[in-house]
């Protein structure tokens, strides 16, 4: 019997494109343990979003393919289930979802509280899985009663995201809200099913500094006490480090690094890591980026997906790509020559 | 000098080593209703002054809406201020007419945001390099142009095949780069960067500010660099100016404002940073709400509604800019 909630093993996914197949995810591993937040932290065009909708069962399916791997969710393996029931007790219900800009996954033509009062009414953690199976839809059977207890529900939903005056807001149209005031209503929705996992794909991005903060330390106090797992994918090494209780490295759609957030800021073991870090701005020691560019995924170099870039890189690493190796409590990293303290200042 | 606008108060003094400066610089912008009558005025900018000595990196910075990007645009004349002065060289430039203001652009230049959106898809890079030498320098024929155009591309670290390439065959990077050059052959003394690295990965944005710092040393360059992103202005501004809501709240040099912080509002700005390693910000951060509607702005101070520190003062009157303290000035009754 495990403790994790989810249990990503060797997930392999790719896209049929014009130029060939696109081999976005490779045999990728990631863990989310009950209650933690989990960074998925990468460089654009890395897989992280696509391991994240891979997670929410949301690929395209004319082009997306799943070829191997297991995904497996509070017990079961969502990869093995009819995508009906899926979509009834499992998508929106266990696993609910955060967008990166909430403009967007707004109707514009509909009031905030007609969206959330809709969203009640399909979602809501009340409603028994069974009628939805049975009816294909929701029996409204107490319609005024009903919708009254929907309504305190969703009230008291925003009051916890801290929304001002939530009786107005729900009579708002989504552009006459701020931006922060709208990723806390898409935060609000998040909860709303009660959910064990919330996948949060960059939702501080398209926010300013201040916001941003307290965005964050909402979604923080939010998972500590719900017990909700987060799996938080973003660009930003800084909010990883702000609020993550591990963190897990992508690069060219494979994972590098994961460990807990305390050991991976302090001991990066992984090449690709440490020269990330070292591309923050810092004072003391100036910028230094990463030489070459992110590689194509149609076709990516053989191995270790990051060798042509590397400086330690070896014949090895051109042919095999390394099994994950335990360097510390929690701490695994995929690399033929990780970096340990002695060896360090070589990349200075 | 010819110019209207009365000289700040209490600013930093014109020397000659000022390359541009800033007199009081207002712009509003109208609000309309449905039948087109103005009911208001919008404030991106209001009563803004400094000065920008040669050779400088100027960081603006500010949350979206506090008007720094309507501060370099209409310093580039794409805006016409509603009041106040720009002195660039020596000369006023603000409202100038369009056939002066050509001359100007030449030492003046603007970078987009995303210089690469702002190539031309059809063309090649060396038409798009061309284009205003041809504008700007009748005068050079096709091969010293050409010859012009390939030293700046060396400068930005590209190689000359890339000339007979299309935009959408190189990275978002190498645009980038051709945009920065498009922008260089010209020779302008002074640029101004608007985001020059949003939406980049921090491996990429690591290679463009090294490219950026040398290039003013190579060209001895003057920026004025609008930025969200106060860790990178941090490293590479020598003085720093802070808006808020169309105003400069604080101003002073780098190391002084971040190290002592005067105004509440710079000081809320700067504890939302993420540090790695460092103290977490969802256990220090304080401030509650957001910006008001530039539209609608509170009487006396436009802070005082989200600010820890307001008293009744604050609402009766607008703070100016004090320069109390060594290399730096706050807009606060409050400030010590």
């Amino acid at each position: 019997m495990t403790t994790d909630l989810l249990r990503v093993r060797d997930l392999k996914v790719s896209f049929a494109t014009d130029g060939g197949t696109a081999r976005v995810l490779d045999n990728v591993n990631l863990t989310i343990g009950r209650g933690q937040i989990v960074g998925l932290v990468g460089e654009s065009g890395c897989g992280k979003t696509t391991l994240a909708r891979s997670i929410l069962g949301v690929l395209p399916t004319n082009s997306a393919r799943l070829d191997s791997g297991s995904i497996e969710f509070d017990g079961i393996d969502l990869l093995r289930v009819d995508p009906d029931t899926l979509a009834a007790t499992v998508r929106g219900r266990q696993i609910s979802f955060i967008p990166q800009d909430p403009f967007s996954s707004f109707n514009p033509v509909f009031t905030i509280g007609a969206q959330i009062m809709d969203l009640m009414k399909w979602k809501s953690p009340a409603l028994d899985d069974r009628a939805v199976r049975r009816h294909g839809w929701l029996p409204r059977l107490h319609g005024a009663r009903r919708r009254k207890a929907d309504l305190a529900r969703v009230l008291a939903l925003l009051r916890q995201v801290q929304l001002p005056e939530p009786e107005e807001i729900l009579r708002k149209y989504p552009h006459e809200v701020s931006g922060g005031q709208r990723q806390r209503l898409m935060i609000a929705m998040a909860l709303l099913p009660e959910p064990k996992l919330i996948i949060a794909d960059e939702p501080t991005t398209a926010l300013d500094v201040t916001i941003q903060a307290q965005i964050l330390k909402l979604l923080r106090g939010l998972a500590t006490d719900h017990g909700i797992s987060v799996l938080f994918t973003t660009h930003d090494l800084g909010t990883a480090w702000e609020i993550c209780d591990s963190v897990t490295v992508m690069y060219a759609g494979q994972e590098m690094e994961s460990a807990p957030g305390e050991g991976f800021f302090r001991r990066p073991s992984h090449p690709y890591t440490n020269r990330l870090l070292m591309s923050l701005p810092s004072r003391d020691s100036g910028i230094s980026g990463i030489p070459g560019d992110i590689p194509g995924l149609i076709n990516p170099p053989p191995g270790c997906r990051f060798h042509p870039r590397c400086e330690f890189a070896t014949e090895v690493c051109r042919q095999d790509r390394p099994a994950p190796t335990v360097v510390g409590a929690g701490h695994e990293v995929r690399c033929h020559h990780p970096v340990s303290e002695e060896r360090r200042h070589v990349l200075a | 000098m010819n110019v209207d606008a009365p000289a700040a108060p209490r600013r930093t003094q014109v020397n000659d080593r000022t390359i541009l400066d800033i007199r009081r610089l207002t712009k509003h912008f109208a609000i309309r209703n449905a039948f087109g009558w103005q009911t208001g005025a919008l404030r991106a900018l209001d009563d803004v002054s400094f000065t920008v000595d040669k050779g400088e990196i100027l960081g603006i910075v500010g949350e979206s809406g506090c008007g720094k990007s309507t501060l370099g645009k209409t310093i580039m004349g794409i805006h016409h201020p509603t009041s106040g002065g720009i002195v660039f060289e020596g000369n006023d430039i603000a409202g100038q007419a369009p056939n002066a203001a050509r001359t100007t652009r030449r030492h003046l230049q603007y970078s987009y945001q995303d210089p690469g959106a702002s190539l031309d898809p059809r063309w090649k890079i060396r038409r798009s390099l061309h284009e205003p030498l041809v504008i700007h320098h009748r005068e050079l024929g096709f091969a010293e142009r050409e010859e012009r155009v390939r030293a700046i591309l060396q400068a930005v670290g590209l190689p000359a095949g890339h000339l007979d390439l299309y935009p959408h065959e190189i990275s978002g990077g190498q645009q980038r780069r051709v945009g920065l050059a498009r922008i260089l052959t010209l020779q302008p003394s002074l640029v101004v960067l608007d985001e020059p690295t949003s939406g980049l990965d921090v491996s990429v944005q690591a290679t463009i500010l090294n490219l950026l710092l040398d290039l003013r040393k190579q060209f001895d360059l003057t920026y004025l660099f609008i930025s969200h992103d106060l860790s990178v202005v941090r490293m590479i501004c020598n003085r720093i100016a802070v808006m808020y809501l169309g105003k400069v709240v604080e101003f002073g040099a780098t190391e002084a404002v971040f190290e002592t912080p005067r105004h509440p509002y710079t000081r809320s700005l700067l504890s939302a940073i993420p540090t790695i390693g460092g103290a977490r910000v969802t256990d220090t951060f304080l401030l509650e709400g957001e910006p008001p509607n530039p539209g609608n702005l509170p009487a006396g101070c436009r802070f005082r509604n989200r600010c820890p520190l307001a008293e009744a003062r604050c609402a009766e009157a607008e703070p100016e800019l004090r320069a109390d303290w060594p290399d730096q000035e706050a807009a606060c009754f409050l400030a010590d």
